[in-house]
């Protein structure tokens, strides 16, 4: 074995993609070695220069960078750290770390430092998974199943269930629900009494109530109707209801 | 209901009548409400509201928007559902409007329903039966989601004060823009019949107790270019509007022809251009700090189909400029082309660790192909501009040109412009 330490290369951690794997990870930069870049598990490319080292998930290790994240730079900051979590984007822990290294030297000001690259950078990483909530919580279509379950299917680009799930759960009070994010295989789901997400490696879905093709015509009908006909402009429907949302929508993909 | 006759009619075939007879109404925002859901009971609302689809013409839809009924005793010329117009005239039952409206929400397609009606033998008995409705949706069916619903014209204290108390929003439409028009295509309405509702509304909220008034306020509707009333008498009539009667929201509807009265314009294409520059005037009004006469005078009543009105109002008023962005007043600021709410918002937190230069400015999201000819960074133009109103209108002109072909300015009311790129943004924000 040939030891990359020796060759001179950067550091990179590893962590298995939870929000308490990276915070780990950020543990171990500042209390190890401090990294070049962290990335998940699984979506990164070996390169020549650089050292890989596995983080171990601790969370009493994350705990204490999330309290120290809360009381020291504060609430904001903390919630830019989680919804960066939740992004897609492979550098996204790297961004939060640098982020976090600003944030422990100045405090709660950094998020007024809008100008700074490393704050920058986070907002940037933010804004597309606050975007995709937004839409996803009007887009999202819900299915009534056997037995009064409503189920509804995605496929989104970040992380969305740790926030439509809890919305859902407001919103839906008396009815239980499936929230099936396709793409990850995981699942949001709600008993009426509490939320979770659950692996959705092995589910099948349950089969459709008999009323509820009736009540997708219907909407269909409506959706149909409302369009003014001097007033057509398809362009700037699929600029605010963009075409990788219709899959699921209903009204777009024919009921189906 | 001794009209409503079609008592056996396919739910579907109502839903498209009603809901075709409701869509133009502009209103279908469910902003300005914000609550947790509650045991027992089904729903939330959001105060920044939520779209849940976009139809055909681009257009958000949030709410199931419907009629419960379109017979109408009324003969308004520029309406759809007028007494002497031959259409199929149904009405929905109470169940069947709650139902839909439950199991519409329930699937996630809407954020509650607004509710509208054609009026059936009085104002009053019409809000009656808008009532019944919706106390069944909120009591029986437990909705606690969204409800707009118009109050009739013309309607009593005692009934809007009922209605109020079961929806997050009211409105009173005032359709057309001047009391003259008004006597020339709505004789059944007057000005009172629609400002008396409209101030009800008003004391209703103020006076709102803990059962709460209509909490997401009151808005109303004007439709544009059925009337040869000009920019700046809509623009005044909306200001005072916001003023007098502290309305939310005041939404324009590009008049889509559906009468041939001698009085109103021949089919052609609805003034959408238009209608997108009174939104932007509308915003810089409630968020801006502008007021009407700054925008439009006597002399030049209607807006520029070329620019924006920020942008015209910055080029007649070269004097103000430039603006140096790390000292500006926030008011100073909002008044620049290409710096929105959020951009000027950023630039006083930004400021305050940093000297800021056009490069972050960009990252601020300020739009610097309209801004530079306005501001100086540290004391600096961005780069050598000759800044004379000839040259910025060119250049202003020439970016907008490249993205749509213009004609002349003409007449207010004879610009029928095709829908283009910018009027993308008028459901989501009006920001300039």
């Amino acid at each position: 074995m040939c030891d990359r330490r020796a060759l001179g290369g950067h550091l990179v951690y590893l962590y298995d993609g939870s929000f308490e794997g990276m915070l780990t990870a950020i543990f171990e930069a500042y209390y190890r070695e401090a990294p070049g870049r962290i990335l998940a598990e699984g979506c990164w490319q070996q390169a020549l220069d650089e050292r890989y080292e596995k983080v171990e998930t601790d969370l009493s290790k994350s705990g204490r960078v999330h309290d120290a994240i809360e009381a020291k730079i504060g609430k904001t900051a903390l919630g830019m750290v989680y919804y960066g979590w939740l992004s897609h984007e492979p550098e996204r822990a790297t961004r939060i770390y640098e982020f976090l290294r600003l944030g422990f030297r100045i405090g709660p000001g950094i998020t007024a430092r809008l100008a700074d690259p490393a704050v920058d950078a986070l907002f940037r990483i933010n804004r597309p998974v606050l975007r995709e909530y937004d839409k996803q919580r009007g887009f999202l279509r819900f299915s009534v199943m056997e037995g009064g379950i409503y189920y509804a299917k995605e496929e989104t680009v970040s992380y969305q269930l740790p926030l439509l799930t809890p919305y859902f759960f407001d919103r839906m009070t008396g009815d239980p629900f499936i929230i099936h994010d396709v793409g990850r295989r995981l699942a949001g789901v709600s008993d009426t009494r509490q939320w979770r997400i659950v692996s959705a490696e092995t589910f099948t879905a349950p089969d459709m109530s008999p009323e509820e093709m009736d009540y997708r015509r219907l909407w269909i009908a409506f959706h149909e109707t409302v369009a003014i006909q001097s007033r057509l402009n398809p362009k700037l429907q699929s600029q605010m209801a963009p075409k990788r949302y219709w899959k699921y929508m209903t009204e777009m993909n024919g009921g189906k | 209901m001794g009209r409503v006759m079609i008592m056996s009619m396919d739910l579907a075939d109502k839903l498209r009548i009603l809901g075709g007879a409701a869509r133009y109404d502009s209103a279908c925002t469910s902003s300005g409400s914000q609550r947790g859901g509650v045991k027992g009971m089904t729903g939330n609302a959001v105060s920044c509201g939520i779209c849940h689809s976009f139809s055909a013409d681009g257009r958000c839809v949030s709410l199931l928007k419907v009629l419960l009924t379109n017979h109408c005793i009324n003969d308004c010329k520029y309406c759809y559902n007028r007494s002497s117009n031959d259409i199929e005239r149904t009405a929905f039952t109470p169940e069947e409007l709650a139902d839909l409206t439950m199991s519409f929400y329930k699937r996630n397609y809407i954020e509650g329903l607004f509710l509208s009606s054609g009026i059936v033998r009085d104002p009053d008995y019409t809000m009656e039966l808008m009532c019944r409705v919706l106390a069944l949706l909120r009591g029986q069916y437990g909705f606690n989601g969204y409800i707009h619903a118009k109050a009739i014209p013309g309607g009593s204290a005692g009934m809007i004060s009922r209605l109020g108390r079961l929806t997050d929003r009211l409105s009173v439409n005032i359709e057309l823009p001047s009391e003259r028009s008004l006597v020339l295509l709505a004789p059944q309405k007057d000005k009172e019949k629609i400002l008396n509702p409209m101030g009800l509304i008003q004391r209703g909220i103020r006076d709102r107790d803990q059962r709460g008034f209509a909490p997401a306020g009151q808005s109303t509707q004007m439709i544009i270019g059925a009337t040869p009333d000009t920019d700046y008498q809509i623009l005044r009539l909306s200001e005072s509007l916001y003023r007098k009667f502290e309305l939310r929201r005041v939404f324009y509807s590009a008049y889509v022809p559906v009468g041939d009265h001698p009085a109103l314009p021949v089919a052609g294409k609805p003034p959408l251009l238009r209608e997108h520059r009174l939104y932007q005037a509308d915003w810089l009004l409630r968020f801006y700090g502008f007021s009407a006469d700054e925008l439009l005078d006597q002399r030049r009543p209607a807006l520029d189909p070329v620019l924006d009105p920020k942008c015209q109002w910055a080029l007649r008023h070269l004097e103000t400029f430039p603006v140096e962005v790390n000292r500006a007043d926030y008011s100073v600021l909002l008044r620049v082309p290409g710096i929105g709410v959020r951009s000027a918002k950023r630039i006083c937190v930004a400021r305050r660790t940093a000297s800021l230069d056009f490069e972050h400015l960009r990252k601020l999201g300020v739009v610097l192909k309209r801004a530079v000819y306005f501001i100086t960074c540290k004391g600096r133009y961005q780069t050598d501009l000759k800044i004379n109103e000839g040259f910025i209108y060119r250049n202003l002109a020439a970016d907008v040109g490249s993205r749509r072909q213009i004609a002349a300015p003409a007449e207010q009311l004879s610009f029928f412009s095709e829908p283009d790129r910018e009027d993308a943004i008028q459901c989501v924000t009006g920001e300039l």
